[in-house]
């Protein structure tokens, strides 16, 4: 689908009246980001499926209230954060994360530390509180601006500098004890 | 020298100052090696959190993710009034309301014309009984077809309505009043009753049903 935001609001409108054909047009575009976002909070790639069906089906049954004055994928991010924090809230203490990465096959000695360093940032980032995790993902895995960070969360932009600054504190500190 | 605070640094970093602030901070890190260095440390750290994200291929394919959910997208009601299942007793209450506004205003004129504020009602009657029974209508209709004469229909019930007294005459029109309007609240009570027994259930169905 291209970006036309024209189009976009066309299927969004059929798709609020019941059309499942552009719907499935919509997810196929939003998929990726979206899946992406709840990876970012819950840490795991099955879990973030789930996440990610999870936000497309409240999407759907809340597309007729969208009145579009926030822009879909804001309301799409703040679904997908929603129902990520929701599933971490609701997770048992000793469900397991993505420890190996997939595809991971022996590799060099470099490749293999690379892979271990990625493993300890995702390990740190998983550790940070739920609201500072779900500023950060934003920010660095979707790259939004602070204003769309703010949209999204529905909180006041100086928070979201205050959650990023907290959040990437914590994460320093972590990795720090990792490295000892 | 004057260090930027740790928020203008992290803003440097997030590449959220305007093009002005931007370019102080980017001459005073020209300048300090202790913000530098932080600002260094903060832009490493955003490449190892970037070097987390992960590969679409992680996840389930496009196809198999639209598989999941397609089965699980509940069909569209068309939009309907939400009270619309609680209209009519709403409806009746308001009616039931107007009729007992319509007994105690009906009670009050009776009460007016009896201290003398207002004409009697029996007068009322008695000045439009040549207006009413001498109606064209009437006359064209139902005494054509009775073979009366339309006068003599008038005059007669016009000396029936004297005949009876004041006291049979207020009697008979607040009685009719009265009885019209108990009347009509006993249907709106029958009706409310019969809705409370039979409705609400599939009101309740309809309300499930929609969410």
């Amino acid at each position: 689908m291209a970006d036309d935001p024209s189009l976009e609001a066309q299927l969004i409108r059929c798709a609020a009246a019941g059309n499942t054909g552009a719907f499935s047009q919509l997810v196929r575009k939003y998929r990726p980001q979206v899946v992406r976002t709840a990876y970012g909070i819950v840490g795991s790639a099955m879990e973030a499926d789930d996440v990610a069906q999870e936000a497309f089906i409240k999407a759907w049954s809340n597309l007729p209230d969208f009145r579009q004055q926030s822009g879909f994928s804001t309301w799409l991010y703040r679904i997908t954060v929603n129902a990520a924090i929701d599933a971490v809230r609701r997770r048992r203490p000793e469900a397991p994360l993505d420890d190996a990465l997939p595809g991971e096959r022996v590799a060099p000695e470099e490749e293999a530390l690379r892979r271990e360093r990625q493993r300890d940032v995702r390990g740190a980032i998983q550790e940070l509180p739920p609201a500072a995790r779900a500023a950060l993902v934003l920010r660095e895995y979707e790259q939004l601006t602070y204003r769309e960070i703010a949209a999204v969360l529905d909180i006041p932009i100086g928070t979201v500098m205050s959650r990023l600054s907290y959040a990437r504190q914590l994460l320093k500190e972590r990795l720090t004890t990792h490295d000892r | 020298m004057d260090h930027p605070g740790e928020v203008q640094l992290q803003r440097y970093v997030d590449a959220e100052l305007d093009e002005e602030a931007e370019e102080r901070v980017r001459s005073h890190l020209r300048a300090c090696v202790a913000c530098r260095a932080w600002t260094e440390q903060q832009i490493c750290l955003r490449e190892m959190v970037r070097a987390t994200i992960p590969d679409q291929g992680e996840f389930a394919s496009e196809g198999e993710f639209w598989l999941r959910i397609s089965g699980r997208l509940s069909p569209r009601r068309s939009p309907r009034w939400p009270l619309l299942p609680l209209l009519p007793p709403v409806l009746l209450a308001a009616l039931g309301s107007v009729l007992q506004v319509a007994f105690a205003v009906v009670v009050g004129l009776f009460a007016l014309s009896a201290v003398g504020l207002l004409p009697a009602p029996a007068d009322i009657v008695a000045g439009s009984i040549p207006d009413v029974l001498g109606h064209p209508w009437l006359e064209d209709t139902i005494y054509a077809w009775l073979g009366w004469p339309a006068a003599e229909v008038v005059q007669a019930a016009a000396l029936r309505w004297q005949a009876m007294g004041a006291g049979a005459q207020h009697g008979i029109l607040l009685g009719t009043a009265v009885m019209g309007i108990v009347a009509a609240l006993g249907a709106v009570a029958v009706l409310d009753l019969t809705w409370a027994l039979c409705w609400p259930g599939a009101a309740r169905r309809e309300t499930e049903g929609g969410n």
